[in-house]
């Protein structure tokens, strides 16, 4: 075909691609703030050219296809880091509350009150039989023992804190492999006439990328455009149509209505980083607060048992001894001894059974009560650090020979430093998926101003093919008027 | 080239616009507080050594409270020793003016009674307490060492208290003798026994027995000395250990201070600093926002 008709033609379709073009450019500016958007492009290409004898005439414009610009390598990279990131994150968010447990930085800390204890101790030895050092004595006892129950209930509290965290982000995680599974369908409907579902697609790494923030996954794509998402230590979360669910159950996480734990198959992301804090962070430092105090229990009571009292009685527990009973800790097992301890009944209201005496429990001997004021800088004991990895599963003690406050500044270093590292980490992953998200907005964002410019462009060609349409209007005019 | 997406300029605004509001808020509080150090995760090496820092700061203040105490004691104990020995002082005065055979028997009576008093004197001075403590009693605190007994028709003091020592921590693993017991201090001295013979010595005329009395005065003056040279020797130690304390005290506050305390001068310039930063940072955010292709377009 040739002719005039035929440039009609060419005009006509020309008018219909830019337009088209024109549709695609508003769709970007509209989705310019749209997150996980895509930037669309048309691929336009000639039409097939018409053969003219030995010429091939050109038969204007088709669109080809409208494309995604999309970087399979950084939206890759993001979803891992987003694990990551998110991992540090929830972590960090925690650790601020555990580091404000032990407000060392400020008045009252436990050190501070460590401190006040083997002081009262010293004032008690500088006064054997005074009655108000010995209560003093007993109120200081008393609020270091009440700090050791706050804090372990403290730690408790937010160990059961995560496990709500949990049962939520397991919720989520459920709602959001449901949707991949559904966007799944959508699309291999929508790809089976050998185009790409560009939003489909969009809104399913959006996703994808929500849920990489939850847990870390691994993915790869099925030929018909369907997704299969697992987690990374292989648990199936989503096959084409089908997603499985995870359930909780008490601490317990479980897969697809087994009952069996698979915690330890959900690393990085927010639930990752809990389940680290609860099951390794948090019971670790619980675990060496129950040494300090079992350690202190231990020591106190050796040396207070066999001290004298004011009225010349000896045997005498200072704090409540350890029982062998279920729960509760024993000479061998501190576990649980920063929530036991307390005054033994012994002294509790009658501070004349303080054993300050070494000899005799005379008014004026301080024997005993110079011997535990000496603990304070006792280096010879040897107590038990806790290191508990693997979600818990290898629990391993090494012991330390050094004073209570050694062990203690040992612990707080620890915690200062691993919440250093994490919040550092966090810096890091985040400055890492800024880099990456430039990397892959500088090819799918949406830029106006090029978009804008497209717009002109598309303009002025759409003006051009209509003006054709009037030339050949004329030129036809001008044929109908020969005569 | 890269491409830059609208969106992320914007994103990338306010990405730096929230870091540099966190440096802002981390200086506002260093000044707010005046410390470097608000959470353990600021400086954990630093935050450990201000801990060991404060621990031993109290450590000192407590040995210096319980050498408070010791230097109460030592003054105490002083004072009741040298009065003690002006006593005795006293009592060899009368021995040596009665030892004269020109005295009668009624003046050595009257010393004789004098002695007595001094007698009864030395015995309440070895019954010194401070605050309801009797200081040379050994643990027994609560008992008045010395009583007055006569054995065999001489007057003399029985020791009712222990033969343990006052003892304080005053440094890790150090204890000072704060209080001697009233056996060592006074019954070992032959103090009592020697006032009580030299009574009756005097009451009997026996200028012999007066004259023996005399030499164990000259035991019992040497024996006081040396005891109060015993507690001034350690009253020393313990000033000098008061001292050493003062000095540890300042060093601690000093190094804790540096660990600690912020350099307001040096934190407010930094805050200066970004201050001017992030205007700079408000205006350049505000400029890229005006530039667009839209201006330009009817």
């Amino acid at each position: 075909m040739y002719g005039l008709s035929a440039i009609l033609n060419i005009a006509r379709g020309a008018m219909n691609a830019n337009q088209l073009a024109m549709q695609v450019i508003s769709h970007n500016m509209a989705n310019v703030n749209t997150p996980g958007y895509t930037r669309q492009k048309v691929v336009l290409e000639t039409q097939v050219p018409w053969n003219l004898n030995r010429l091939k005439v050109g038969t204007g414009v088709q669109v080809d296809s409208v494309i995604q610009c999309f970087d399979r390598y950084s939206t890759r990279a993001i979803i891992q880091n987003t694990s990551s990131l998110k991992d540090y994150e929830s972590k960090a968010l925690v650790l601020s509350t555990v580091e404000s447990l032990w407000n060392e930085t400020e008045e009252n800390s436990l050190s501070q009150i460590l401190d006040e204890f083997w002081n009262a101790w010293q004032d008690l030895a500088s006064n054997p039989g005074g009655t108000a050092e010995r209560t003093a004595l007993l109120g200081k006892a008393e609020i270091l023992t009440r700090r050791f129950n706050s804090l372990s209930q403290e730690l408790g509290q937010i160990g059961q804190n995560l496990n709500t965290n949990l049962r939520a982000g397991v919720e989520e995680v459920n709602r959001l492999t449901g949707q991949i599974a559904a966007l799944n369908v959508r699309i291999r409907t929508a790809e089976a006439s050998q185009t790409t579902a560009n939003d489909l697609r969009d809104q399913r790494n959006q996703l994808l990328e929500e849920l990489s923030g939850l847990v870390g996954i691994t993915y790869l794509e099925q030929d018909d455009g369907s997704l299969t998402v697992l987690t990374r230590e292989g648990l199936l979360l989503v096959n084409g149509n089908e997603s499985w669910d995870l359930s909780t159950e008490g601490t317990s996480i479980y897969y697809n209505g087994i009952e069996n734990d698979v915690s330890d198959r959900l690393t990085g992301g927010k639930m990752g980083g809990w389940l680290d804090l609860r099951d390794e962070t948090l019971p670790q430092y619980l675990a060496n607060l129950d040494e300090m105090a079992g350690t202190l229990i231990q020591e106190v009571n050796n040396l207070h048992l066999a001290g004298y009292t004011l009225s010349g009685g000896t045997g005498m527990y200072f704090f409540k001894d350890f029982q062998v009973a279920p729960g509760v800790p024993n000479a061998g097992d501190y576990s649980g001894a920063a929530a036991y301890i307390s005054l033994s009944s012994d002294v509790l209201g009658t501070p004349e059974n303080i054993a300050a005496g070494g000899i005799s429990g005379a008014p004026g001997d301080n024997g005993n009560a110079l011997s535990i004021a000496a603990l304070q800088t006792d280096g010879s004991l040897v107590i038990r650090k806790w290191t508990i990895t693997d979600r818990g599963q290898s629990t391993t003690s090494n012991p330390q020979t050094g004073s209570l406050y050694d062990y203690y500044q040992g612990l707080i270093g620890e915690l200062g430093i691993f919440t250093e590292d994490t919040n550092g980490n966090q810096d890091f992953t985040q400055s890492l998926l800024d880099s990456l998200a430039g990397v892959r907005d500088s090819v799918s964002g949406v830029n106006l101003d090029e978009e804008l410019t497209e717009m002109m462009k598309v303009q002025h060609a759409y003006e051009a093919a209509s003006k054709v349409i009037s030339v050949v209007d004329q030129m036809m005019q001008t044929l109908l008027d020969m005569r | 080239m890269m491409r830059v997406g609208t969106a992320s300029i914007y994103a990338g605004i306010q990405l730096r616009l929230q870091r540099m509001a966190a440096d802002l808020k981390s200086l506002n509080e260093k000044i707010a507080s005046g410390k470097n150090l608000n959470r353990l995760s600021d400086d954990p090496i630093a935050l450990v050594e201000a801990m060991k820092f404060k621990t031993a700061a109290r450590q000192m203040d407590q040995y210096g409270r319980n050498l408070n105490t010791a230097a109460s004691w030592f003054t105490a104990s002083e004072s009741t020793l040298s009065q003690t020995l002006d006593l005795v002082g006293r009592a060899r005065e009368l021995a040596v003016q009665m030892s004269s055979s020109s005295q009668d028997a009624e003046n050595r009576d009257a010393a004789a009674a004098e002695i007595g008093d001094l007698l009864d004197h030395a015995i309440s001075l070895g019954n010194t307490d401070l605050s309801g403590r009797y200081i040379f009693s050994g643990f027994e605190t609560g008992t008045a060492p010395f009583t007055k007994i006569v054995v065999g028709g001489v007057e003399t003091a029985q020791y009712n208290g222990d033969t343990n020592d006052f003892q304080v921590q005053v440094g890790k693993d150090q204890t000072l003798t704060v209080g001697r017991n009233g056996q060592t201090v006074f019954m070992d001295s032959g103090l009592f026994s020697t006032l009580g013979g030299l009574k009756k010595a005097l009451e009997d005329d026996d200028l012999a027995g007066i004259g023996t009395q005399l030499e164990n005065l000259t035991s019992v003056e040497n024996y006081l000395n040396s005891q109060i040279a015993d507690i001034g020797v350690r009253h020393n130690q313990a000033q000098v250990r008061e001292n050493i304390l003062s000095q540890i005290q300042f060093e601690l506050k000093d190094q804790l201070s540096r660990v600690e305390d912020a350099d307001i001068v040096e934190v407010m310039i930094q805050l200066n600093a970004k201050q001017l930063t992030y205007q700079a940072a408000l205006a350049a955010a505000a400029r890229v926002s005006e530039m667009s292709l839209l201006n330009y377009m009817d």
